[in-house]
């Protein structure tokens, strides 16, 4: 898959606050790639440079084979942009809202009210058509806010969290419709605070803090940086002759189980996840008679990760 | 370019407090400030009435009958009353404790002698009543022993006062009462208070343009869009640009609605030609396209709430432009205030059809116009949007 959006050495200073520095990374044509950071890490004033709002003081930055310093114009025309903050016009329809901004990018006449009804009826408002933003609800106004950044059908389509503050139908809706521009060919790079969310949907995340890169990969592979430990607790009934701490030694010599800690009728067992050596360990259990009553296991997610890797919270 | 014209025009049209300031309320005021106000900037409202007791010293017959004659003649019944006295004393004193304004003694064998009251307005307006009638006499005098012949039948003295209204003529039976000397005759259009208030609202929304050529950028901050118009392909000059012409529409719909409005609902006058109203209305859209892209470049470094910030400088500049009343006229101050100078290049267009001091305006407003919008490109073109 060829890179649609290379970054290299990216400097981008605020008189002496370095708000980005020497950040580098890539985004493959079709994928969804996540950009998560604190406050203040530098995502966003990496998107305002990538989309061409902001200057930049060094580095190198390609987008669909165009250098950014050198066609400025062509970028724009093949960029959508989903800002964080909604960013419609009240006094104007949700379809006025939508022709507008696409005829901005030169669509005209029929191509251009065939994109609005799409880009409209892509994001469900195909029938508040005519609704006023004042009189819509926050997440109507979200999925509105999607729809006037997509209807001119960009290649890459920035979104800076677009989920803030809606109801999780809106959420649902919103992220499905993220798949299916992906599905269409479009690239997305994609912020949120929501880390669930990124890991649902996105193919490879960065996470970047004080405007340097921490770590990139996919979210399997981001988690694996901090640990390849897997916890299990399986539920079971040891009768009073059974011996708890006997039978935790036995099971601690199993190749890739780290540790075994039996408490209250519950065996919890930490695992190497490269091992996935938990099959020997139920046949263990069953081999001395133990009733399984309940099994369910612990991953470190992307939250544990990024606390890990950052230091701190995502908010 | 058409798309933000076409956005701004609709987003005016549809906001509502927009409608309400830039198009009802100026004509509004021009009805309420022309008639409910009106009152307090009339002449005679202003001098009140003028009560005058007369004193007639001459025993010639003639001479007293002329008098008398001329006290008839200015007694309007209303705001001018001129009463003969018999008795001199009584009359002095009804001037010391104010019922009435003066007393006026016909002297033997020439001259006036006022006694004047305590109201200093009606005491300069008996002193211009007696001066004109001094002149009359004199230049009736002057006639008769300079030329007879011209008081005879068909000679006349014409004279046009400066409002072009009225013609005076003294002719051969001047003095007689059974002729009016002063005839009027309406030469042009009959001028009310209205006529003020329709220039100087019209100065008022010109003027208030500043602060919505300050909100052609704000509104967009204000309403997250600034970022997407910057991103959409195209340069930032032209979108800064785009954003001044988009408020053409604007300037065109304020201007002609209150013309029309003041003109046909409430009957003020603007010029008496087409020529003369279509070259105020010329004015006055290059005064509000150069106030709008003035307050656009300071749009661009305004961090706060621009009516808020910009109103109260505006009302104190019409305040003592006059553009709420004629009366406020300070010569240290206003002559100066831009406003004011707008408002009379508007009146000399519309009273006199003089159209030199328009045409300055005219200029100076381009210039301001291209330097602010020069101005405005070359900081908008830098500036970086957070």
């Amino acid at each position: 898959m060829a890179d649609i959006v290379t970054v290299s050495n990216l400097v981008k200073n605020y008189g002496d606050l370095c708000a980005v520095d020497h950040l580098s990374f890539s985004v493959s044509r079709g994928e969804i790639f996540g950009l998560l950071g604190p406050n203040g890490a530098g995502k966003s004033t990496t998107l305002s440079v990538i989309s061409t709002l902001s200057d930049y003081q060094k580095g190198e930055i390609i987008i669909d084979g165009m250098r950014l310093e050198k066609d400025r114009m062509g970028i724009k025309r093949i960029i959508g942009m989903v800002p964080q903050d909604i960013a419609v016009y009240n006094h104007l329809s949700a379809i006025e809202n939508v022709k507008f901004f696409a005829s901005l990018y030169g669509l005209k006449g029929k191509k251009l009210s065939d994109a609005a009804s799409e880009a409209l009826e892509f994001v469900g408002l195909s029938d508040k058509h005519k609704m006023k933003p004042k009189k819509m609800s926050g997440g109507m106004r979200r999925r509105l806010n999607i729809a006037c950044g997509i209807a001119h059908a960009p290649k890459l389509i920035v979104m800076d969290e677009p989920t803030v503050g809606v109801d999780a139908q809106s959420r649902e809706h919103i992220l499905n419709s993220i798949r299916v521009l992906q599905s269409r060919g479009a690239t997305i790079i994609y912020t949120s605070h929501y880390m669930q969310e990124v890991e649902e949907i996105c193919d490879r995340i960065a996470i970047i803090d004080k405007g340097k890169m921490v770590a990139s990969g996919t979210s399997q592979e981001l988690v694996s940086l901090v640990t390849d430990i897997k916890t299990f607790y399986i539920d079971t009934k040891f009768g009073a002759s059974f011996d708890q701490d006997e039978f935790a030694r036995q099971l601690k010599q199993l190749p890739g189980v780290k540790n075994v800690l039996i408490d209250d009728n519950v065996i919890r067992i930490d695992i190497s996840i490269q091992m996935e050596s938990i099959t020997r360990v139920l046949e263990q259990v069953i081999s001395k008679g133990l009733t399984i009553y309940n099994i369910h296991s612990e991953v470190p997610n992307l939250d544990t990760t990024f606390l890990t890797l950052t230091g701190h919270e995502l908010r | 370019m058409p798309e933000i014209i076409l956005k701004e025009t609709k987003e005016f049209l549809r906001d509502k407090t927009y409608l309400f300031f830039f198009l009802l309320f100026p004509a509004m005021l021009v009805f309420l400030l022309g008639n409910i106000l009106s009152s307090q900037d009339n002449a005679d409202a202003a001098i009140g009435a003028i009560s005058i007791q007369y004193y007639v010293e001459a025993k010639d017959p003639q001479s007293a009958a002329g008098i008398d004659d001329f006290a008839r003649a200015i007694s309007d019944g209303n705001t001018i009353k001129m009463e003969k006295t018999e008795d001199l004393a009584a009359s002095q004193a009804a001037v010391k404790d104010n019922s009435i304004t003066a007393v006026v003694v016909f002297l033997e064998p020439a001259g006036i002698q006022i006694y004047e009251g305590r109201n200093s307005v009606g005491n300069r307006t008996v002193a211009a009543i007696m001066n004109g009638f001094a002149l009359t006499n004199k230049a009736v005098l002057s006639a008769s022993q300079i030329s007879p012949a011209s008081l005879q039948d068909g000679g006349s003295v014409e004279g046009i006062a400066a409002d072009g209204n009225s013609v005076g003529a003294i002719s051969d039976d001047a003095m007689s009462i059974d002729r009016n000397f002063v005839t009027t005759k309406d030469l042009g259009v009959n001028r009310t208070i209205l006529d003020y208030y329709a220039i100087s609202m019209l100065t008022m929304i010109t003027f208030v343009s500043l602060i919505s050529g300050t909100y052609a950028f704000t509104r967009e901050r204000d309403n997250k869009t600034m970022n997407r118009l910057i991103l959409s392909p195209g340069n930032r000059w032209s979108l800064y640009i785009q954003k001044i012409l988009g408020t053409i529409p604007q300037i065109i719909s304020q201007t002609i609605v209150l013309m029309l409005v003041s003109v046909f609902l409430f009957h003020a006058h603007y010029a008496a030609t087409w020529k003369g109203n279509l070259f105020l209305f010329g004015m006055f859209f290059c005064v509000a396209l150069a106030l709008i892209s003035l307050g656009a470049f300071i749009g661009l470094f305004l961090k706060t709430e621009p009516t808020a910030t910009l109103m109260p400088i505006l009302w104190i500049a019409m305040f003592f432009g006059g553009t709420f009343t004629r009366m406020v006229n300070i010569k240290e101050v206003t002559p100066y205030l831009p406003n004011y100078i707008v408002q009379n290049a508007a009146f000399d267009i519309t009273l006199f059809g003089r159209y030199g001091m328009g045409l300055q305006v005219i200029a100076v407003s381009a210039v301001l116009f291209a330097a602010t919008l020069t101005a405005g490109v070359l900081v908008f073109n830098r500036k970086e949007e957070q």
